[in-house]
């Protein structure tokens, strides 16, 4: 437990060999859910995406990050501490620290209770204002923050509001703590296309007006690329390549990568020849999962043996980190 | 000259709900009319809400309460050349037995969920086969195995349940089930929710490749404007219950003319952009008391005083190109 103690942390967020097993069944095989993941958030504001298909882990990492999943191996470091074992006002100061949107709205407030009742909780239980005008003003405060103000929402239901103006209640929900942190599981994904950008829009203006960083989960990379500064690539449990987005995006490495960003639909039809090129599809996850090598060597056009084989090592290329044997020479 | 397999006249229908002892009336599809040529792919985009899965509900003639027609016509043409029957006249199960699975099928929302989950694969298509295409034996079973692979699927799912199968898997499936009876019209809604992105790449390619080889028309409606500008050939926007614009898929993209496709399309992220965007202000109408006059107004930046009484007409912009604005009137 020493670490707890160490200061002056070079990071906000240090993912630090993270793996998570789950069982299939109740007696059926282990298979990690994560496999060894690391990244770190740099102490100046970011954006950090992390993208992934369904089943990719991306979720579970999110979890494991708010402390909701222990990690089986590995540990995250928050400013230096483990936040797996904080305790008392410790584990309260994270809670402050560390803030999550999630990615229905609807599911988040209780449908039978006011939105005000749970902003007013939050402010109550976790900043522990006790005046009542205290606590108006700071919720009022907050909503202004996301375009919203106390008057539309105070004597509202859940089912009242629609799904991008509940959205942006609970982003404010998020913010009403002062997190230095928010982790945001898919929170534009049930929105409509038209509404996404206006939420986009409000986390680019907390991180650059009041220094909040943001881990945006997203299978969206189009979205991504709007608002993220940095990017990880997960594929089965395994981040694959990570790095800023910029070059991640425009100049990628990993074959998994390539595919991804051919496969994205977009609103142009000029790519549609490009995107009606024929594709090889996976049909066997779980065996994907198993793999002892590389976790993509199955549909890779790339892999030979020792992928298959051999876990990649994580090779460095510039400010791009790739695990792939295609780089292993270099 | 070009035939018609399907016409839309008039059609307007809705959401009959009774609420404490009053009747509520949603209007849902208000006023829709269409002709499709054969041998394309049409894409319906819009909000959720706007009443696309209604309208597909309504060309199929999947009329269940509360959903009712309150006028206008489905016309489909069975056979090139030949007359045309209005689907919502025809009683149910006459429809039922001559027109669906035969000549329109319909691929639901959430079309993973559909399968029974106590039947095998196999039997799904036997009976679709049999009842249908009166194919039976081994011939069922060879047609059903190709279309299966067509879909990138083995043959040994054909004995497996449901729920054996991934998401993804399923809705494959019944892509597969809704195109081997060779439809005119294949109704497609929200075909690729669920899955992910490499995956929905290989489903829109097989309804590509399907509708190269029947050369009939498949009607696809998304929320998502970037898989029908990867699918469609056509395109038609919905708003609160209408139709205010419909094009050839490049005109629309490259030229968009109501104030309400250019909002959509400039809110839309694209790679490679970090351009700053701006979504649609607002929210759409209730659509059980909708705005008079042009039912975007009330969002609209462009919007006139006459657009706030009148209902603006369908104008042809550019040649196939039609939007319904009054910015457009004096041309």
């Amino acid at each position: 437990m020493k670490d707890l103690t160490s200061d002056g942390a070079a990071c906000l967020l240090e993912v630090k060999n993270v793996s998570k097993f789950f069982r299939y069944g109740f007696f059926g095989f282990m298979f990690k859910a994560l496999d060894n993941v690391n990244f770190s958030l740099s102490n100046e504001p970011r954006i950090f995406t992390l993208a992934g298909e369904s089943g990719s882990g991306k979720s579970t990492l999110a979890k494991i990050i708010l402390g909701i999943h222990q990690p089986d191996e590995g540990r995250i470091l928050y400013k230096g501490k483990d936040i797996h074992h904080l305790k008392g006002s410790d584990a309260k100061w994270l809670k402050r620290e560390i803030q999550a949107v999630f990615q229905d709205p609807y599911a988040t407030f209780n449908p039978l209770k006011r939105v005000y009742h749970y902003l007013h909780e939050t402010v109550k239980s976790l900043m522990g204002l006790t005046n009542e005008t205290e606590i108006q003003n700071h919720i009022d405060n907050t909503l202004s923050s996301v375009g919203l103000r106390l008057s539309d929402v105070r004597e509202k239901y859940p089912h009242e509001l629609s799904g991008g103006e509940l959205q942006r209640v609970a982003i404010a929900r998020a913010l009403l703590t002062n997190p230095r942190l928010i982790v945001a599981d898919e929170p534009v994904s049930m929105l409509d296309a038209s509404l996404r950008i206006n939420i986009l829009n409000i986390f680019k203006h907390i991180k650059d007006n009041y220094g909040i960083s943001l881990i945006y989960i997203t299978h969206d990379l189009a979205t991504a690329y709007y608002i993220s500064d940095d990017i990880a690539i997960l594929y089965r449990g395994t981040i694959l390549e990570r790095g800023p987005i910029s070059i991640v995006l425009n100049k990628p490495f990993h074959p998994y990568t390539k595919i991804l960003l051919e496969s994205l639909p977009e609103p142009d039809p000029k790519s549609k020849s490009q995107y009606m090129r024929p594709i090889k599809l996976s049909q066997i996850e779980e065996k994907e999962f198993l793999m002892r090598g590389c976790k993509f060597a199955l549909r890779c056009p790339y892999a030979d043996k020792r992928c298959k084989e051999e876990t990649p090592p994580e090779i460095k290329i510039d400010e791009v980190i790739v695990k792939c044997w295609l780089y292993s020479n270099r | 000259m070009s035939s018609f397999p399907i016409i839309v006249k008039n059609l307007s229908g809705g959401y009959l709900i009774g609420l404490n002892g009053t009747k509520k009336y949603v209007d849902a599809v208000n006023n829709v009319n269409f002709k499709l040529e054969e041998n394309q792919i049409i894409g319906i985009a819009g909000e959720s809400g706007c009443g696309k899965s209604t309208l597909l509900k309504m060309l199929y003639g999947y009329l269940k309460p509360p959903l009712i027609v309150r006028k206008g016509e489905v016309l489909l043409q069975r056979k090139s050349g030949s007359g045309y029957i209005d689907v919502l006249k025809m009683n149910p199960e006459e429809r039922k037995k001559q027109v669906w699975w035969k000549y329109i099928s319909w691929i639901p929302q959430n079309s993973m969920n559909v399968l029974n989950p106590v039947t095998r694969i196999r039997d799904h298509f036997t009976e679709v086969l049999k009842v249908h295409m009166k194919l039976e034996g081994k011939d069922a079973d060879e047609l059903a195995k190709s279309y299966l692979s067509n879909v990138g699927l083995s043959e040994d799912i054909m004995n497996a349940f449901p729920h054996q199968l991934s998401g993804g898997m399923r809705q494959r499936i019944v892509i597969a089930l809704s195109l081997i009876t060779k439809p005119k019209v294949v109704l497609a809604d929200e075909p690729t929710t669920a899955v992910d992105v490499i995956t929905q790449r290989a489903i829109l390619q097989l309804l590509a490749n399907v509708q190269k080889e029947l050369k009939n028309i498949i009607i696809v409606v998304s929320h998502d404007l970037s898989i029908l500008a990867m699918l469609s050939h056509k395109i038609a926007i919905m708003y609160a219950g209408k139709i205010v614009e419909m094009g050839p898929l490049d005109m629309v993209f490259e030229n968009p003319a109501h104030p309400y496709t250019k909002m959509l399309l400039n809110s839309l992220p694209k790679l490679g952009d970090k351009s700053a965007k701006k979504g649609v202000s607002g929210s759409p109408p209730d659509l059980a008391s909708p705005p008079p006059g042009c039912r975007f107004h009330p969002r609209c930046q462009e919007c006139l005083s006459l657009c706030k009484s009148k209902e603006p007409p369908f104008l042809e912009v550019e040649k196939d190109h039609f939007v319904a604005c009054f910015l457009y009137e004096r041309r």
